[in-house]
Parts: structure tokens; C-alpha cells; sequence
């Protein structure tokens, strides 16, 4: 008895909703767990009655139930300490029959035999006149035997068949599912702001552990991008006895820390990376669409994100912070992860109002890229607006984002160009011939001037010394320096 | 004559030096003009290609000089439009042409 309370104590702490009828033969609900999904709740919810799932399994419990039962029914066992546990009503009775039995007696006179001694005198001589008072039919009898048999180790527990008595059309009824790509809240691939695994957002589901199953609702799309987190999701997350949970995170939309519960931060945090098109977008990507003809390139391509370092290493880093904020509670200095509470949402807030004005842009060889930070981008607007003799040069914040989208567009077509000449000349890499072909043959370039007197008007001296580092240049590009040292120096004498 | 033809050169030699912006040694001397891996990540994103080591200094001239050119013709626009500043709605108007203007 004693040695019962842990163990069970255990079996709760590990697997809460467990019964103990499904917990001791483990066999049912594993099998089911492979077998039908919908039968995955019998370990959780097989004493309740709403939440049963299928007649087979109700059945499959039931027999466990009653396998039990007759192993611990008292007559069988004669384990005597445990009837105080279970107090049937027949226990009731018969406790009565033993407290009755030294002051009653047995009736004398059943029922069945004196009447019948009475009928056997009269049979003979009066059956044709009178029948209500005698019996032709033996009379049937009201009472049981009370001598035969104390015993009731023999009694069988009534069985059932399991298969009855339930209205399954009630249960049977399909709840509503909700497309996974018009949940209440698609957010980013590290988002951890769905806590929730389960597409369903139903009432239902805060009504007790196991609510629906998150098993019975198509998995949710998984992209491309996502398979990776997936599939270390299934190898990372640590094995949880409640199968319940553990499938609900293998099936579901899952993040890059399993299941590590953020605290309400984690919403701030977040922020929406949805993949903002630059407004020319359409075209080219039907354009890319029809041109592409490798696709296996464009899925390598697609795996190597160019971005990936200055991505994912500052989520990790503020996901790593949020994660530190509780071990320090738990440390036991309260002062700092107050101070770090109260500065990092403001930091992070102001960081992401910047992320979210920057945006991510997917190019049409689908790789994200950044586009170039507003401030340079200004400032070299405003140097130029103050020679071209405006009266106020200050680029206000519409036109900086009128100018920032002109930008997108002027890489976007630098990039086509270079690529065409850099495939023309069979290379896979862009190199400064690239670019001198593309600014002569933007007229940018010419006799007079040449890309270095260009580079030396506008760029500073140390990216004039990167420019002209490499000397192995063509000899077409060396005399063109000879030709720009003239240039220049015709310049500095007129 | 030659008093006209040299004026006249004078006007010539002005224009150019008004266009000229001004030195980039203007610029602070601790700030970097631009993030040279961003540059580069724009141009891999766009081109599925490698950006050689230095490319990407043509690049940001070209960029400027385009700059320049979306700039000078916005300006003008907005002074015809009689606006003081530069307007987005100028630097629309100009980008299809400034574009044009820079493809290769």
C-alpha cells in the first residue's frame, strides 16, 4: 500500500492525464497512437465520456477496465485490504446478510411449496371447475435459494461487449478546421509568437490538457525554408513521456527551440518579416519563371541564403537574451534582469520600427537582400542636391522613400547587366571589366573620362587605393590609366 | 575675339566645376561612404553571381553617378514645377529616365 503511493505519484508527475488503467498496459494506446491518429487521446481521456474516441478503443479500455477488475475483485483474491477501497453495494448487502443472519429465520413456508402442497390435493378431483385459484402452470418463484451457495467466487463479472450504448454521431461530428495558410496569426519563420502548436483555435482547447488534437488537422504547410527547422525540431526535442505533447511538436509549426517557452517578451520581439517585393517584382519573376530552365541550380541557389549571417544571428541573439532573462530570476538577482527587462523592449522596439522599414526583398533568383541603409543613401542625395543649385536641399522622408525605391530598381537592373556580361564572357564572377563595359556603355565613361578620374571625383582615397591595388589589370585598362593621367592633368592645367 | 573665346571657355570651365560635388573629404573622416558587403549582397542577390574583390567600388561609383544624374534632373523638374525642395513626386517623375539613362 505503501509502496503503491510513489510509484503512482511518479507516473502522475510524468505523465499527468494518464489513467492508471492505460498507464499499467502501455499496449493499447501505443498501438493506436500508430495505428488511426484519432484514437491518440485514449491514454488521456478514457474515463471521460465526451472525450472518447473511437467505439474500438472505448472497447480496448473497457477490457483493460475489466481485466482489473476481476483481477482485484475481492472474492477471487481474498486480499481483504483492499475492500476497504472498493465498497460495491454488494459489499453493502452483504454485510447487512451478516449482521441479519443470527436473528432471522429461514421462512418456512416459501412461496413455491405451500401453495403447491395445497394444489396437489386439489388437482385431481377439481381441475375442470375451478381455475383461479389452482395452477395448471407450476407457479414461478419469487425467491432465491438461500442455502446453496455463500460463495460467490464464482460470479462472473457481467461483461459487456464494449460495442454498445454510446451516440457516436454526436462524436463523431467534424469541428471546424481553418486553412493553415488563413490562421488567426502567420507570422515569420522564427516567430515565436505562436505558442500554440495547433491550428485550431476553437474553445475547445483551453478546456482541459488534451482538448483536440492537434493530430486530427492536416499538418501545416511546411516551406521550404521551414524544413530545416522541422527536422531539427524532431531531433532536438527531448522525448516527453506524454505522447500527446511530443507529437503535437513533431506535427506542428515549430521554431528553433522546441519547447522552450518565451515569456510575453516574445511578442514584442517579433517582428514580421514578410517578404516585401520590390514593385517591379511581378514581371521579372514570371520573366525568371520562363528563363530558368535549370531548376535544380535555382533550388541550390535557393538553399545558400546570401543573407543568412547578418540574419539569423541576430535572432538567435535576441532569442538568447530572452532565454538568459529567466536563469538570472532564477540566480537570484533581481536588479539586473529588471534593468535588462525594461531596456531591452525598448531597444528592441526601436530595432525593429528600422527592420521593418528596411524590409527584406527577395530578388528574382529568389536570395534576399538588403537594400542599402536610408542613411547613405541620403547622404549622398543631400551632397548632390546642394550642386544642383535647389533652394532647400534637405531630402525629405518621402522622397528619401522615393529615392530608396529608385535604388532598388537601379541594382536590380546593374545586376541584370553585370550578369549578362559576366555569363557572355563564360565567368560565374563579377569583375571590374564587367562594370568599365557597363558604365562605357552607359555613356558614363568615355575618351576623356575614365572610370578612375570618375572614381577619383567621387570616391575617397581609400577606396581609390582598393580600385587601383589590383594591377594585374588588362592592358587595355592600364592604358586607359595612362590616358586618364592625361586627362587629369589637362584638367589641372585649364 | 580671343577676349570672347576665352570668356566664353571660362563659361565652359565654370559649368563643369559646378557639377563637380564637392570633395568627398567633406565627409567625416571616421564614417565609411558605404557598407561595401552590402553593396555586394545586393548585386549577388540580383545577379547570381560572384562580386570580385574590388567590383563592388565601380559599382558604388556607378551608383553614385546615377545618383547624381536622378538628383540634378529631379531638381530641375521640381524648379519648373516651381516647388523649392525636391519633391518625391519629381524624383518619380525623373527615375523611369534616369533609369534608362544607366541601362547597360
Amino acid at each position: 500500500m505503501a509502496s503503491n503511493i510513489p510509484s503512482s505519484a511518479g507516473r502522475n508527475r510524468l505523465a499527468a492525464p494518464a489513467t492508471p488503467g492505460a498507464a499499467t498496459t502501455t499496449t493499447p494506446s501505443r498501438r493506436a497512437l500508430s495505428a488511426d491518429p484519432t484514437s491518440a487521446r485514449l491514454s488521456a481521456s478514457a474515463r471521460r465520456p465526451g472525450g472518447a474516441a473511437t467505439p474500438h478503443a472505448r472497447a480496448a479500455i473497457r477490457a483493460i477496465d475489466q481485466r482489473r477488475r476481476t483481477l482485484f475483485t475481492p472474492g477471487r483474491t481474498r486480499r481483504r485490504s483492499l475492500r476497504d477501497q472498493r465498497e460495491t453495494p454488494r459489499d453493502i448487502l452483504r454485510n447487512l446478510s451478516r449482521v441479519l443472519a443470527p436473528a432471522s429465520q429461514p421462512l418456512p413456508s416459501s412461496s413455491s411449496s405451500s401453495p403447491h402442497r395445497d394444489a396437489n390435493d386439489n388437482t385431481l378431483a377439481t381441475v375442470p371447475e375451478d381455475d383461479d385459484d389452482d395452477f395448471l402452470i407450476e407457479r414461478p418463484r419469487f425467491s432465491l435459494p438461500l442455502q446453496e451457495d455463500e460463495d460467490d467466487s464464482d460470479l462472473k463479472v457481467p461483461r459487456s461487449s464494449g460495442l454498445e450504448d454510446e451516440n457516436y454521431t454526436a462524436h463523431s461530428i467534424e469541428l471546424p478546421r481553418r486553412a493553415w495558410s488563413e490562421g488567426p496569426s502567420r507570422l515569420g519563420r522564427e516567430s515565436m509568437a505562436s505558442v500554440r502548436f495547433s491550428d485550431y483555435a476553437g474553445p475547445e482547447i483551453q478546456s482541459d490538457d488534451v482538448g483536440i488534437d492537434s493530430a486530427l488537422f492536416p499538418p501545416p504547410a511546411i516551406e521550404e525554408e521551414d524544413s530545416g527547422n522541422v527536422m531539427l525540431g524532431v531531433g532536438d526535442s527531448p522525448e516527453r513521456l506524454d505522447v500527446e505533447e511530443s507529437r503535437r511538436q513533431t506535427l506542428g509549426r515549430e521554431s528553433l527551440f522546441g519547447p522552450i517557452e518565451i515569456p510575453d517578451m516574445g511578442n514584442e520581439t517579433t517582428f514580421l518579416m514578410a517578404p516585401a517585393d520590390s514593385p517591379t517584382r511581378e514581371a521579372t519573376v514570371i520573366d525568371a519563371a520562363v528563363e530558368n530552365d535549370e531548376p535544380g541550380v535555382f533550388d541550390d541557389m535557393d538553399d545558400d541564403h546570401v543573407n543568412e549571417p547578418m540574419d539569423f544571428p541576430e535572432s538567435d541573439d535576441e532569442d538568447n537574451d530572452n532565454m538568459e532573462v529567466p536563469n538570472d530570476a532564477e540566480n537570484g538577482n533581481i536588479e539586473e534582469p529588471d534593468a535588462t527587462t525594461l531596456s531591452k523592449p525598448m531597444a528592441l522596439a526601436t530595432n525593429r520600427g528600422k527592420r521593418r522599414k528596411l524590409g527584406k526583398k527577395i530578388s528574382k533568383h529568389g536570395i534576399e537582400y538588403p537594400s542599402l541603409p536610408p542613411g547613405v543613401v541620403k547622404r549622398l542625395a543631400t551632397t548632390f542636391a546642394k550642386t544642383s543649385g535647389v533652394g532647400k536641399t534637405k531630402i525629405s522622408a518621402d522622397t528619401l522613400d522615393v529615392i530608396m525605391q529608385a535604388t532598388d530598381w537601379f541594382f536590380e537592373q546593374l545586376g541584370d547587366d553585370l550578369s549578362a556580361y559576366a555569363r557572355h564572357a563564360g565567368r560565374k564572377t563579377i569583375d571590374e571589366s564587367d562594370m568599365i563595359t557597363l558604365m562605357r556603355r552607359q555613356r558614363q565613361t568615355s575618351a576623356s573620362t575614365t572610370p578612375f578620374s570618375l572614381a577619383q571625383r567621387y570616391l575617397p582615397r581609400e577606396l581609390l587605393q582598393e580600385l587601383r591595388m589590383p594591377v594585374p589589370v588588362p592592358i587595355r585598362a592600364s592604358k586607359k590609366k595612362s590616358r586618364a593621367v592625361d586627362a587629369e592633368d589637362d584638367v589641372d592645367v585649364t | 575675339m580671343g577676349q570672347r573665346l576665352l570668356h566664353l571657355l571660362c563659361n565652359i570651365e565654370v559649368i563643369p566645376t559646378d557639377h563637380r560635388p564637392p570633395k568627398p573629404t567633406t565627409m567625416a573622416p571616421g564614417q565609411k561612404l558605404y557598407p561595401r558587403a552590402t553593396v555586394k549582397k545586393i548585386v549577388k542577390a540580383h545577379s547570381k553571381c560572384n562580386v570580385s574583390k574590388n567590383a563592388d567600388v565601380l559599382i558604388f561609383l556607378d551608383y553614385a553617378l546615377f545618383m547624381q544624374t536622378l538628383v540634378k534632373e529631379a531638381a530641375i523638374d521640381s524648379k519648373q514645377a516651381g516647388e523649392r525642395g525636391i519633391s518625391a513626386k519629381s524624383i518619380k517623375k525623373v527615375t523611369a529616365d534616369a533609369l534608362a539613362k544607366f541601362k547597360g
